[in-house]
C-alpha cells in the first residue's frame, strides 16, 4: 500500500459528523454563564480598554470610530500603556533574583541562553545546525546539545558564552534517542542513552575534556534514562527486560551493576537523587516510589488517589516536587515532605522540570487557563510564581521549549 | 473588502456573539456543529474526546476572546484552537504512554491481506486502525494529512524537531499500513 493509498484512506475520516443533540443542550447550558460573565466583564472600562488596545494593535480602525477620535484614543492608549509599562518595570525591580545561573533553551532548534538573574537573553549563533537536548552543566560553564545530520547524531559541548564549540564522541556511531543528558556533579562527564553502532538503549559516559566516550553498560543489556549519583561514582537507570523495567544503579566503568528497586516494576526511569545519595526518587504507574540505594527495597510515597509522576527532590532533601495528572487532560504541580507526607498543590496547569541549585524554585512549564503562561519559576511555599520565558502566538506552550537545561537534575 | 474591514468584522462578529444570550446561541449553533465535525473526525470517531475537546474549545475561546485578532472568522479561528487541543491531547496520551513504558506492541504481520475491498475502507475501521496507533502517530497522521500542515508545521504543533517529525511521519504511515492490513484480515 502506497503512502498515497494511506493518505486518502485516512481524509475518508474528513466528513461532517453532526453531534449528538443532549451533548449541545449540556454544552451550551455550561457555556452560557461563561458568556455571560465574559460579556459584563467586556461591558467594563478595562474590558473596553482591552478590545480598543487589541484593535489599534491589530491595525484597524473601526468604520464606526471617527479618524479623530480613534487619534485622541491611540495617545490615550500609548500613555497608558507607557504609565502600564513603567508600572511593570518597578514591580520587576522589586523582585528578588533567580541565583541559579543561565538558563540553556532550545526553541525551534536555536540554542539560547537566558540569564535570570538580570535577564538578558542572548543567541548562540550555530550555522545551520540545529539544537536538540540542550542540557547545561551544573558549574554553569558548558552546554551540551544534539544535532543530527550525515545519518546520525552528532553531540556538541559550547560555552555559556557561545565560544569554544566542539564535538565529543566523534569517532563513536551515535543516535540520540531523545533522552534527556545527565552531567555529573562535578561538571566532568556527560552520561546519556543512545543507539551505539546500531544497538539500542545503551548508555555512555563521555569525558568533557577528551572528547571520548565509552559504553558504561553491556550491549546485551536494555538500559535507559541514566542519572549520576551525587558523588559520581554511580549512574542510577532504568534496566528493561522482559518488558519488565526495574531501576538499577551502575559504576561508570560498568561494573557493580545491582537492582535496588525492589519488588516495584514498571520503572519509568531515575529522577533525582537524595543528596546524601541514599534514596533515589521515580515514578511507576501513576505513584511516585523513593528507593534505597543500599537496601534494594522501594517505598511509595503518594497515595492511590493521585496518578503522580516525575518526582524530583530538592537539593536539600526535604521535599520532593511531582506532578499530578487529571483525567489526561492536564498537570498540576504538587510538593510534599521527603518521606511523601504533607502533599499539596503548588501550582495548577504545570509540569515539573525540577529544583534550582540553591533549592529556592522550582521550574516549571506553566500553562495557566486564564494567561498565557511559560516556563516560570516558583517558590516551593507558593509565595512567587515568575515567569522566565513567556508563551504567546509566536511561542506556543506545545513546541516553543524544545528542551531546558539549568544544571540540575530534569524529571 | 480591505483587511482592516476583515479584521473588524471578525471582531465584530464574535463581540456580537457575546452581546446577549440570542447572540450566543446563534453563533454557539452555528459554530458547535462545524468545531464538532472536525474534532470528530481528527480522533478517529471516538465520540466521547470530541466531544469532551469540543467543550475544551469553546471554553478556551470565550475565556482567550481577547486574542481573537479578527483576521479569520470565527469558526477558523475555534478550528485553531481545536487543533491546539488535540495537539495538547496527543501529547499528554503521548507522555502518558512513555511515562508509563508501556511497550505493548501490535502483533501483526508485515503483507497484506488478498483482501482491500472497498467494503472494507469504511470509516468506522479505518477510525480503528487509526486509533490503535500510539498517541504521537496518531498526531502527526491528522495534522500532516486531515489538516494539509507542512511537515514543519506539525513538528511545531507536536513539539519535535522537523527531522524526528518526518521519521514519525514515516513510521506513522507505516504502522497505519500494517494495522490496516491486519484488520484487513480479521475481517
Amino acid at each position: 500500500m502506497t503512502d498515497e493509498r494511506i493518505d486518502a484512506l485516512i481524509r475518508r475520516l474528513d466528513v461532517p459528523s453532526d453531534p449528538d443533540p443532549s451533548f449541545v443542550r449540556t454544552t451550551y447550558a455550561a457555556l452560557r454563564p461563561r458568556a455571560r460573565t465574559a460579556r459584563v466583564t467586556d461591558a467594563s472600562r478595562v474590558g473596553r480598554f482591552q478590545r480598543d488596545l487589541r484593535l489599534v494593535l491589530s491595525g484597524a480602525t473601526s468604520p464606526a470610530m471617527p479618524l479623530r477620535v480613534g487619534a485622541v484614543g491611540l495617545v490615550v492608549l500609548l500613555i497608558l500603556a507607557a504609565i502600564a509599562a513603567l508600572a511593570v518595570v518597578g514591580a520587576l525591580n522589586r523582585v528578588q533574583p533567580v541565583h541559579v545561573g543561565p538558563f540553556a533553551v532550545s526553541t525551534g532548534g536555536e540554542l539560547h541562553v537566558l540569564d535570570a538573574l538580570d535577564g538578558s537573553f542572548r543567541t548562540i549563533p550555530l550555522g545551520a545546525d540545529v539544537a536538540h537536548g540542550v542540557s547545561r552543566s551544573p558549574n554553569g560553564s558548558l552546554i551540551a546539545f544534539w544535532t543530527i545530520g550525515g545519518g546520525r547524531s552528532h553531540l556538541y559541548v559550547i560555552g555559556v558564552d557561545g565560544e569554544h564549540r566542539r564535538e565529543l564522541a566523534s569517532d563513536r556511531n551515535l543516535a540520540w534517542t531523545n533522552g534527556i543528558d545527565v552531567w555529573s556533579p562535578d561538571s566532568r562527564f556527560l552520561a546519556t542513552e543512545v543507539r551505539l553502532d546500531g544497538v539500542t538503549a545503551r548508555i555512555i559516559v563521555v569525558d568533557i575534556a577528551t572528547g571520548t566516550a565509552r559504553a558504561a553498560t553491556p550491549p546485551g543489556l536494555t538500559a535507559h534514562a541514566p542519572l549520576w549519583s551525587p558523588d559520581n561514582r554511580w549512574i542510577a537507570f532504568t534496566e528493561e527486560a522482559d518488558r519488565i523495567r526495574t531501576l538499577a544503579v551502575i559504576r561508570p566503568d560498568g561494573s557493580d551493576k545491582r537492582t535496588i528497586s525492589g519488588e516495584v516494576v514498571g520503572v519509568a526511569g531515575p529522577d533525582t537523587w537524595s543528596p546524601d545519595g541514599a534514596w533515589i526518587y521515580f515514578d511507576s504507574g501513576g505513584g511516585v516510589y523513593r528507593a534505597n540505594v543500599a537496601g534494594g527495597y522501594s517505598q511509595r510515597l503518594t497515595s492511590d488517589d493521585l496518578a503522580a509522576y516525575a518526582p524530583a527532590s530538592s537539593p536539600d532533601g526535604r521535599l520532593v516536587a511531582f506532578i499530578v495528572e487529571h483525567a489526561h487532560r492536564y498537570w498540576d504541580l504538587y510538593v510534599a515532605n521527603s518521606d511523601g507526607t504533607g502533599a499539596h498543590r503548588l501550582l495548577e496547569h504545570a509540569e515539573n522540570y525540577g529544583w534550582s541549585a540553591d533549592g529556592q524554585y522550582v521550574l516549571a512549564k506553566w500553562t495557566p487557563t486564564d494567561k498565557a503562561g511559560g516556563l516560570a519559576v516558583v517558590r516551593p511555599d507558593g509565595s512567587e510564581v515568575r515567569v522566565v520565558v513567556p508563551f504567546s502566538a509566536e511561542c506556543p506552550p506545545s513546541s516553543c521549549i524544545d528542551s531546558v537545561g539549568w544544571g540540575q537534575p530534569r524529571p | 473588502m480591505s483587511a482592516q474591514t476583515t479584521v473588524v468584522k471578525g471582531v465584530d462578529e464574535l463581540s456580537m456573539a457575546l452581546a446577549d444570550d440570542a447572540g450566543f446561541e446563534s453563533w454557539y449553533r452555528r459554530t458547535l456543529p462545524r468545531v464538532y465535525s472536525y474534532l470528530a473526525s481528527r480522533t478517529g470517531g471516538d465520540v466521547a474526546l470530541a466531544e469532551d475537546l469540543t467543550q475544551q474549545t469553546f471554553i478556551a475561546a470565550i475565556d482567550q476572546r481577547s486574542r481573537f485578532d479578527g483576521r479569520s472568522d470565527t469558526v477558523t479561528w475555534l478550528c485553531g484552537i481545536a487543533r491546539h487541543k488535540l495537539a495538547d491531547h496527543f501529547r499528554a496520551i503521548d507522555r502518558d504512554d512513555r511515562r508509563q513504558m508501556r511497550m505493548e506492541v501490535r502483533q501483526i504481520e508485515l503483507e497484506e491481506g488478498p483482501r482491500a475491498g472497498l467494503e472494507l475502507e469504511d470509516r468506522e475501521m479505518i477510525g480503528e486502525v487509526l486509533r490503535s496507533l500510539p498517541a504521537n502517530q496518531r498526531a502527526v497522521l491528522v495534522f500532516v494529512v486531515l489538516d494539509d500542515l507542512s511537515v514543519a508545521e506539525a513538528a511545531r504543533l507536536i513539539g519535535r524537531s522537523r527531522g524526528a517529525t518526518e521519521s514519525l511521519l514515516f513510521r506513522a504511515r507505516d504502522s497505519f499500513r500494517r494495522a490496516y492490513a491486519a484488520e484487513d484480515r480479521d475481517d
